[in-house]
């Protein structure tokens, strides 16, 4: 498998300037919405959680849509494919830059919000349940990532961010109904249980096979159409 | 250095409802190529074959001494392509991309650059999104030539511009191809514009080649000629003669390997020949197209 860092480096930097003002955007609304998680109001506090997963989701949405999706539909695509690139380049730095730029938004939002938890008057042992959470919006964006760049058609891509985002609320209600999350979530001390350590896992390694299964398919292929 | 920018052997493609049948075509170091084809003809696969974007399903395709599609990344630093449906990003300005290509080729010639920007009249702080369709055709063409490539792969480059803009876009063209010897492939189903700027010509039809040499080859074996017959009795066939018209006794005949025995034998027939014409390279791109299609026919 023939990869040139130098032009995946590129394309990341192309793409990040492309939509750098909007991660920005992201990240300050991220920040309003733990602000106001923070409030000692019931109203602020659900208005709070509802803002911050719906940045996390919009931000994911916009990564795949700009670098991916609009790049085909208006036929940027064709300028890319143009340059010094193969397949395994163009998927590195869509797949790669794409969550990188995701991260850059991610990470600080989380950090936040882990911190503000850890150090407001809000319950400790919410810290495992909102890391669940987080992980899981990062593993969504992995698979919109994935469909985006393997099917490479808007409405195919539409329909699994759909559909990811009614899962996404079936997750929440499942993780939550979890005794070993449960019980723990009002207490004083995060705990990370077995169960905690188990679905991070499986969040992580998913990312990661994700990743693996996307480059791997579409470096089979030797030309772009 | 390679004399050969181009080697197609036996390329073929298949499609749902098109294919590409046995396409050879070949271009010399340092010429210029228009390919010649109805929309719908093959010029884009062909030409995305060449790029190393599409996979032929059958012969060999060598492009700068490069087999493709599997050197396609190499081939690419030394290519300069640009098609119809290629788009620059509207957000962001001319320079923004400017400075991108710069990071890729380290062949990018600042200078060069600012002479075609004069030249273009563009302006790098506009941003694409503001940018006339010939503008943008003019800033993909700058982004293209500033990085010096040694083959230039032009798609349609003109095409859904209006009059004005096409004789601008193409008028720059010309002049900038006649700065250095640059090996061109140039494809437009508008054949004024490729009788202006190419040295070779090549002309596709559902998806095969029908005919190629160089455009004076052309212009000097195809001729039309009016005649005069002794009665209206149908034409009798002549060599190298491939399309007749014929009202009564007035017939105008093409032959595409004219020569002074087609004359000759007129006389021998007792048919007074009133006119021997030049064609334009349109007529002869259409009689090659329906003689083939006729071809096929039969």
């Amino acid at each position: 498998m023939n990869i040139n860092p130098a032009m995946i480096s590129r394309l990341f930097i192309k793409d990040w300037q492309l939509i750098q003002r909007y991660m920005l955007m992201y990240i300050g609304l991220g920040a309003l919405s733990i602000f106001l998680m923070s409030v000692k109001n019931g109203t602020a506090y659900y208005t709070g959680v509802v803002m911050l997963i719906t940045v996390l989701i919009g931000a994911s949405a916009h990564v795949v849509f700009v670098s991916i999706v609009i790049e085909r539909k208006e036929h940027q695509m064709s300028f890319i494919m143009g340059l010094p690139i193969n397949v395994t380049d163009y998927t590195l730095s869509k797949l790669l830059g794409g969550l990188v730029a995701y991260l850059l938004c991610w990470t600080p939002i989380v950090l936040t919000l882990l911190l503000v938890i850890g150090f407001s008057d809000m319950p400790n042992g919410m810290i495992p349940m909102a890391l669940i959470t987080a992980l899981e919006i990062l593993l969504a964006t992995t698979l919109l990532l994935c469909v985006a760049i393997v099917f490479e058609q808007e409405a195919v891509t539409i329909v699994v961010m759909v559909a990811l985002n009614l899962l996404f609320n079936l997750f929440l209600f499942s993780v939550g109904q979890m005794p070993e999350i449960n019980m723990h979530i009002t207490s004083d001390t995060p705990v990370f249980n077995a169960t905690v350590f188990g679905i991070i896992g499986v969040e992580l390694l998913s990312i990661l096979l994700l990743l693996v299964a996307t480059t791997y398919y579409k470096s089979r292929k030797a030309c772009f159409f | 250095m390679n004399d050969i920018a181009i080697q197609l052997n036996d390329v073929s493609k298949a499609f749902k409802y098109f294919a590409l049948k046995n396409v050879d075509l070949t271009l010399p170091t340092g010429q210029i190529m228009g390919f010649v084809g109805a929309n719908g003809a093959g010029k884009s696969t062909t030409i995305r074959i060449i790029m190393g974007l599409m996979q032929a399903d059958q012969g060999k395709v060598n492009v700068l001494g490069r087999t493709l599609p599997y050197e396609q990344a190499n081939l690419k630093q030394e290519v300069g392509y640009s098609s119809e449906e290629m788009r620059l990003y509207g957000a962001k300005n001319l320079g923004w991309h400017m400075q991108f290509i710069k990071s890729i080729y380290p062949s990018w010639d600042d200078n060069y650059a600012k002479a075609l920007l004069n030249r273009f009249d563009l302006n790098t702080e506009q941003k694409i999104k503001q940018f006339s369709k010939g503008q943008h055709i003019k800033a993909q063409l700058l982004l293209v030539l500033a990085r010096k490539p040694k083959l230039l792969v032009l798609d349609e480059p003109t095409t859904g511009l209006d009059p004005v803009a096409r004789q601008e876009v193409m008028n720059e063209l010309a002049l900038i191809l006649q700065d250095e010897q640059r090996t061109v492939l140039f494809s437009s189903h508008n054949t004024a514009d490729v009788e202006k700027i190419s040295d070779q010509i090549t002309f596709i039809d559902r998806g095969r080649i029908i005919d190629s040499n160089d455009k004076e080859t052309f212009l000097e074996n195809w001729r039309r000629i009016n005649i005069e017959l002794p009665s209206d009795h149908e034409m009798l066939p002549m060599g190298h003669v491939i399309h007749v018209e014929q009202q009564g006794r007035i017939a105008s005949m093409v032959s595409n390997q004219f020569t002074p025995s087609i004359l000759q034998a007129c006389q021998q027939q007792n048919i007074r020949v009133n006119s021997v014409d030049n064609m334009t390279l349109e007529e002869i791109f259409l009689t090659s197209v329906m003689h083939r299609r006729q071809g096929e026919q039969k």
